[in-house]
């Protein structure tokens, strides 16, 4: 299980949306463009391979940054926003 | 395990495993006798890669033509399989594609040696060359067939035969070869041989698949819909959680609850398990994607219960740990409390263990078991703290009586759904149990593997939840006779039991340090292994 901060840079309206979309079903969407996902390697090939399919090279950009345990234990979070992924115990 | 269900002298073998016989015979077994279709990374990469492949249309030049993805089957040999691509110019030849990096590897000549066999049975034609390609280094290497390398097929095949026809299971590499193998948590290589070696203090843990995520959702009348390829759980237009799948392992669904059928078909398609329980904590099943095939297991199950020695055998050790992890239970809270009675029944219990080895049959096991429990009972309630206003007197249950009854009625159903996972994912039969009857359709494998887990991880959970003060006079609700945790105890219980499941121990065999959850699933393996005489003697998970 790896943890990235994913950002995106997409100006065409049409193919955002579909990324959008997609790094929806992968990460949570912590800003405007800026996601944060946990993904086991399955996940991230899968994720890896929808993307090169709606992501034109010449115009569009993605970043992955992989986050190692100690970068994680050095996120601070300001103002309105928690955790994504807490302790992964949901209850409604 | 000598008569088994390959003894068609007809049996074809894919050609991808018997090539990998060569690098891992284990993986064959559990591959074509087990029928294991356990993936990881690596394999989902090739399959990615090899989509990415078929999409490109066929290419057919003056003289020259490609095509992809041939089905091959060979009558000589009795194999089939795919070759990736089969290349026709002056020659014909078969080429195979291998997502890593170039490398010399004998598994991957005889792979392909053999699908040119196939082929050149299929077309009358001789073939005398092929090549991998690897796309990790966009490089081809050629392989020549000669007569070495044919022979070296003709053997795989024979091995593979002979390991199809006794069923006997081949031992673990436990090498690095290990490394980013998708069977590593089916085989546990390094946890058998040390078991074997008697050297099991020096193994490492290999990280588990279910990492304990967790959905509970307990709002009555609420819905839980598939949006992408995420859960959305909502009621009355509120939306109340939309997680990705893929960070969640597992789906608690309580009382009234309404779940999509699309959104099934994507649980069912990840494995992600989902377990269905009533308000009042009774168990009602889970979903179950299409069933594990491990026949062979299956068959040594059956087996083992026939035969009343070895039932047993198997019901006296869960009963063994049942009753030692209950001892170890009151010795640890007994080390603040230091209670004179707590004291008697602690050695009681233990010479009740002693007198497990002795029992003739299983009534007289059942008679231990209830008698350890009594005494276990009979000073369970000593160890709620004074200021707590619940007490515990006895055992009730069917209903349950009181408010501890309550919770630990409530702690064990939670268990269960776990232990049953861990039974179906290695690929039991849930409903043939050693130490308890399989009568009105219990589980009673689940029931007999959750034995040794009910005192360290649900009881354990109903003492901190009373001794913490986490849950209060308001949380139980009195229903005909009967003692229920209120909505508001339920969400409390999830929360504490799921940190429980999480919390890491280190294992009394290996040392390694994991979490319960993890400890469920390895006894559901170990005895797996054990039944099919793979390693001897079932032994519970004994806490210190």
């Amino acid at each position: 299980m790896k943890q990235y901060i994913i950002s995106y840079d997409i100006t065409n309206d049409k193919r955002r949306n579909k990324i959008r979309k997609l790094l929806c079903d992968y990460a949570v969407p912590v800003q405007y463009s800026v996601f944060e996902a946990r993904l086991s390697e399955e996940d991230y090939i899968m994720l890896r391979h929808k993307l090169s399919r709606l992501l034109r090279k010449d115009e569009d950009s993605i970043i992955f940054y992989l986050q190692c345990s100690r970068c994680r234990d050095g996120i601070i979070r300001l103002g309105n926003c928690s955790d994504p992924f807490g302790d992964g115990i949901y209850i409604v | 395990m000598a008569e088994h269900n390959i003894s068609n002298e007809q049996h074809y073998f894919p050609i991808s495993s018997v090539a990998e016989i060569l690098y891992c015979p284990r993986n064959f077994y559990y591959r074509v006798v087990e029928g294991a279709e356990d993936s990881n990374h690596h394999l989902l990469e090739g399959k990615l890669q090899e989509e990415r492949r078929d999409e490109r249309q066929r290419l057919v030049r003056e003289g020259y033509r490609q095509d992809r993805s041939i089905h091959v089957s060979s009558e000589k040999l009795n194999l089939y399989g795919i070759v990736d691509i089969v290349e026709q110019g002056k020659e014909i030849y078969p080429v195979e594609y291998k997502k890593g990096f170039r490398k010399e590897s004998l598994n991957d000549d005889v792979q392909v040696c053999a699908q040119a066999m196939a082929l050149e049975e299929k077309l009358g034609q001789d073939i005398n060359r092929g090549y991998i390609y690897y796309a990790g280094s966009k490089a081809r290497r050629e392989v020549i067939f000669d007569e070495d390398l044919r022979l070296m097929v003709e053997n795989a095949v024979g091995l593979a035969r002979n390991i199809a026809l006794s069923g006997e299971i081949p031992p673990p590499l436990a090498d690095n070869r290990c490394e980013g193998c998708a069977l590593v948590n089916r085989c546990l290589p390094f946890e058998v041989k040390g078991i074997k070696e008697n050297k099991a203090k020096a193994v490492r843990p290999q990280p588990g698949i279910n990492l304990g995520r967790v959905l509970y959702v307990d709002e009555q009348g609420a819905s839980l819909y598939k949006k992408g390829e995420r859960v959305l759980v909502t009621k009355d237009q509120i939306k109340f959680k939309d997680i990705p799948l893929c960070n969640l392992d597992q789906v608690v669904l309580v009382g009234n609850v309404n779940l999509s059928s699309q959104l099934i078909k994507l649980f069912l398609g990840r494995g992600t398990e989902v377990h269905f329980i009533s308000t009042k904590g009774k168990y009602y099943g889970c979903l179950q994607a299409a069933l594990s095939k491990n026949s062979v297991l299956r068959i040594a199950q059956h087996r083992a219960y026939q035969k009343q020695e070895e039932r047993l055998l198997y019901a006296s050790e869960f009963v063994r740990g049942k009753l030692s992890n209950m001892r170890t239970n009151l010795l640890r809270y007994n080390r603040s409390l230091n209670n004179h009675s707590i004291d008697e029944a602690v050695s009681r219990i233990k010479n009740i263990i002693k007198r497990l080895e002795k029992a003739k049959d299983l009534n007289e096991l059942m008679g231990l078991e209830g008698a350890g429990s009594r005494d276990y009972f009979s000073v369970f309630g000593l160890l709620i703290k004074d200021r707590v206003p619940f007490d515990f007197n006895k055992r009730s249950r069917r209903p349950p009586e009181d408010p501890a009854n309550a919770l630990l009625s409530f702690s064990y159903s939670l268990l269960l759904k776990d232990v049953i996972t861990a039974v179906q994912v290695v690929g039991f039969d849930p409903f043939i149990g050693f130490l308890h009857r399989s009568d009105f359709g219990r589980p009673a494998l689940a029931l007999d593997i959750i034995e040794e887990f009910r005192p360290v991880v649900a009881d354990s959970v109903v003492l901190t939840a009373l001794n913490k003060g986490v849950i209060a006079e308001g949380d139980f609700e009195y229903r005909m006779g009967g003692c229920f945790l209120s909505e508001t105890g339920r969400k409390k219980m999830y929360r504490l039991y799921e940190e429980r499941r999480k919390e890491m121990i280190t294992h009394p065999v290996f040392g390694y340090r994991i979490s319960y959850l993890r400890t469920i699933e390895l006894q559901a393996r170990f005895l797996a292994k054990v039944l099919t005489k793979e390693i001897d003697g079932y032994k519970p998970f004994l806490v210190r």
